[in-house]
Parts: structure tokens; sequence; C-alpha cells
């Protein structure tokens, strides 16, 4: 899938959690890629970032970031 | 499985946002195209087109007010063509006042017309179900289907001849 709409659809769902009382905005989006979005689809969400992730809204980098590095300590 | 207790625990109950679709009508797509289905006909009417219900509902037209039929000189049961950013099919038109100005729709039963040529990539946030309800589209007057829509209809009718087979006894 191409970057431009995995970042599109991230950026759209980044945008429901941002509306949502309480912190954790980047945990819940976090959540919900994780849940939802095909291994590969995350795998591009994440090479998207460590390419300077351009488009990405805030909460949602810090989102993808968070899967990052949970990816990392997993191994 | 649920005495006493929900085994996952009580609902989560929460306020949710309104996204709207960034999908804008503008100067080149005025109009807005919703699609949906009728009675007698299910979902692509691969079973249903096969029995008698086609009397009913033989083709898919484009439902369009006359306010907005008459500007583009659309006259009822007329070749139409419909385009959006996506892509475009013609159809017949049904001048009606069921659908409101600026509104025009459609159905999706029948491959010869193939209404999701014309629908947007655009889906909701939560499940990316597509955005079928909502497409900025353009109608004027045609001369009749598009070469896609003469190709398939001819492979279509192919593919779907039926042998009369042979009683096993």
């Amino acid at each position: 899938m191409q970057s431009d709409r995995l970042v599109y659809m991230a950026n759209q769902i980044g945008s429901f959690f941002a509306t949502q009382p309480g912190t954790g905005a980047a945990e819940a989006i976090a959540a919900h890629l994780t849940k939802f979005w095909d291994p590969r689809m995350r795998k591009a969400i994440c090479a998207h970032l460590a390419a300077g992730g351009s488009d990405l809204d805030p909460l949602v980098r810090d989102a993808v970031a968070l899967i990052a590095s949970d990816k990392a300590k997993a191994g | 499985m649920h005495i006493d207790r929900f085994v996952r625990g009580k609902g989560h109950f929460v306020i949710t946002e309104y996204l709207a679709t960034d999908e804008r009508v503008g100067p080149r797509y005025p109009l807005l195209l919703t699609t949906g289905r009728i009675l007698s006909q299910y979902n692509v009417g691969a079973q249903t087109r096969r029995t008698d219900n086609v009397v009913w509902h033989k083709e898919d037209l484009l439902e369009i007010h006359p306010h907005d039929a008459e500007e583009r000189g659309i006259a009822d049961g007329s070749w139409v063509r419909l385009a959006s950013r996506s892509g475009e099919t013609t159809l017949r038109a049904l001048i009606t006042e069921r659908v409101a100005p600026g509104v025009v729709y459609t159905t999706f039963h029948h491959p010869d017309t193939q209404a999701n040529v014309v629908t947007t990539d655009y889906s909701d946030w939560a499940t990316n179900c597509p955005e079928y309800k909502c497409t900025a589209v353009q109608v004027s007057p045609s001369n009749g289907r598009s070469d896609w829509q003469e190709r398939y209809s001819a492979f279509a009718d192919k593919s779907r001849r039926i042998m009369p087979a042979d009683a096993a006894e």
C-alpha cells in the first residue's frame, strides 16, 4: 500500500482520538493501529516515520514511534 | 457465559466526534451522488437479475431533480454521463422530485453501470468502510454507453450463458 494512503488513514484515525477527553491520545492511536492494521501496514508506516515521517500529524507521529519502539523491544 | 457478570466487563460508552468526509463539491462537480439499493434486487444482482425481478428494475437509473435536469437539458429516460473525480459511467435518467435539488441517486445492482467506477477512495476513520453516500459529480447529456460499458456488457452476456443440462436419469 502506498505510504501517502497510509499517512492519510493514520491522520484520519489520529483526528478522532485527538478529540477524545483525557490524555493518552498517542497510546490510543497506537492501540488502534495495533489492533486493526495489517502487520505489513504497520511496518510500512514505521518505515515512513524512520524516513522522516513527512505529513504525519504530531500525535500520529508519537503513536507510530510507540509502535516502532515496542517492535524494537519485542525484537 | 454471562451469568452474574459480563466476562469482558461493562461496555465503555464514549461521545464520538463527527469527522466529515474530505470529498467536496465544486464548480466542476457541483452535484452530490448517493448510491443505494432497492427492494427487488439484492446487492450486485448476481442472483436476482437472473429472475423476473428485472421486470421491476431492469437497469440502474440516475434519479435527478427536475430543476437540475432542466438546467442540463436532460429529458426523462435519456442517456446521461455521470462523472466524478474518480471515473465516469453512463446510464439513463429518471426525473423525479424524490431527490432534492443538488442531489442525484442511483443503485448499484447492474454491472452495465458499475456505480462504483464513480465513487471515491474515501472511507471512514474507524472501519475503513467506503464512502458510497457522498460523491461530488457532474451530470451531462450523453449519446449512449461508454466504450468500457459496451465491452464489458458483451463479456458479461457471454459469461452468463447457461447450458441446458440433461436430466441425470
